[in-house]
């Protein structure tokens, strides 16, 4: 039997979500975001996807965060991943890259199937920079699909390529992205 | 005859010069081989046997990284643990697949796995609501603790 004020909790927590639900409704989660950066140089070639990322975007605001841990990037090759968390962007020191931005000239209907622009602040490796990201919406179901992609210019975050290594890496990383946002529960 | 011998002991000593140099050849070629192979290597582990540093439930692991997160940085990251929890979800979003351990005391955290693809028969038959223990690298936290190299460890047997 369950303790009568376990009930009492339960009937709380239940009467507090049903209380709340309008409210929270408006935020939409995506916890495996997916987005992957390419390096292109004639030297080698650079892939790595991160599966884990991190977005909650509020549809009543217009703001997207997004959040994600750089260890948590899968390289083809292990060696990359240790010299990409060790050298580059000193994962222990930074283990994160966040961005906090707005829809560009958020209404209602921003949200609606078709392109947007989110311009916000991108943090990573200690440094902060403003970007502009046109981004794809597509609406299924309850879900909402955000696509884009980006450049990102690796001297713009104060990452350090050894003199050795400067034809490996490219100037401008690529930056590709989908995330399946579902509505926030509890 | 000591002509001949004389011969025959040249004749020898040429083979064995080639030998020699044969088997330099796969040396250098043996080596070459694992350099390159070690290169190329890919991020997939055998983590099945990996030394496992840690046992915990989802809920002491989430509440770790709430309560400290440096201290849990450093005790779990980079780290190869098993977590014990009740499967939440399974989805097989972005071509993989995932499971996410809820957690009794934080409902707005989860553990999520990143699971290593696997022949095992056992892993078609998991369901939600089923209790299992997950083998794999612990990466760090924002709202969720993320895993990666997951495997699904059978703990009948212990």
């Amino acid at each position: 039997m369950i303790p009568l004020v376990n009930r009492f909790l339960v009937f709380f927590a239940i009467l507090h979500a049903t209380a709340t639900y309008g409210q929270q409704n408006q935020r939409m989660i995506a916890r495996q975001g997916k987005l992957s950066f390419f390096s292109y140089t004639s030297v080698e070639n650079i892939e790595a996807t991160n599966n884990q990322v991190l977005s909650i975007i509020d549809k009543k605001e217009g703001t997207i965060g997004v959040s994600m841990l750089m260890r948590a990037f899968v390289f083809k090759k292990s060696l990359m991943e240790e010299h990409f968390n060790e050298s580059y962007v000193e994962s222990d020191i930074y283990p994160k890259t966040n961005f906090s931005g707005k829809i560009v000239d958020f209404d209602s209907e921003s949200l609606n199937n078709g392109v947007a622009f989110i311009k916000g602040n991108m943090e990573m490796h200690g440094a902060t920079k403003e970007i502009e990201v046109k981004v794809k919406i597509e609406n299924e179901g309850n879900k909402l699909v955000m696509t884009g992609d980006f450049e990102v210019p690796v001297a713009d975050f104060d990452i350090k390529v050894p003199p050795l290594l400067t034809p490996n890496i490219a100037k401008i990383i690529q930056v590709m992205f989908r995330f399946e946002y579902e509505p926030y529960e509890e | 005859m000591e002509i001949f011998n004389r011969t025959v002991f040249k004749a020898i000593m040429r083979n064995k010069a080639y030998v020699t140099i044969f088997i330099m050849a796969l040396m250098v070629l043996a080596v070459s081989g694992y350099v390159y192979l070690k290169f190329q290597e890919p991020s997939v582990m055998d983590i099945a046997n990996y030394h496992t540093e840690d046992k915990v439930t989802v809920d002491e692991l989430i509440s770790m990284f709430i309560k400290d997160k440096r201290l849990a940085n450093s005790a779990y990251v980079e780290k190869t643990i098993e977590v014990k929890g009740i499967i939440k979800e399974i989805n097989y979003l972005n071509k993989r697949q995932t499971i996410l351990l809820s957690s009794q005391q934080f409902a707005e955290s989860f553990v999520i796995c990143d699971m290593l693809p696997t022949k095992n028969k056992k892993m078609e038959s998991l369901a939600i609501g089923d209790s299992i223990v997950v083998k794999g690298i612990c990466k760090g936290f924002l709202s969720d603790v993320v895993m990666l190299n997951c495997i699904s460890i059978d703990t009948t047997s212990e």
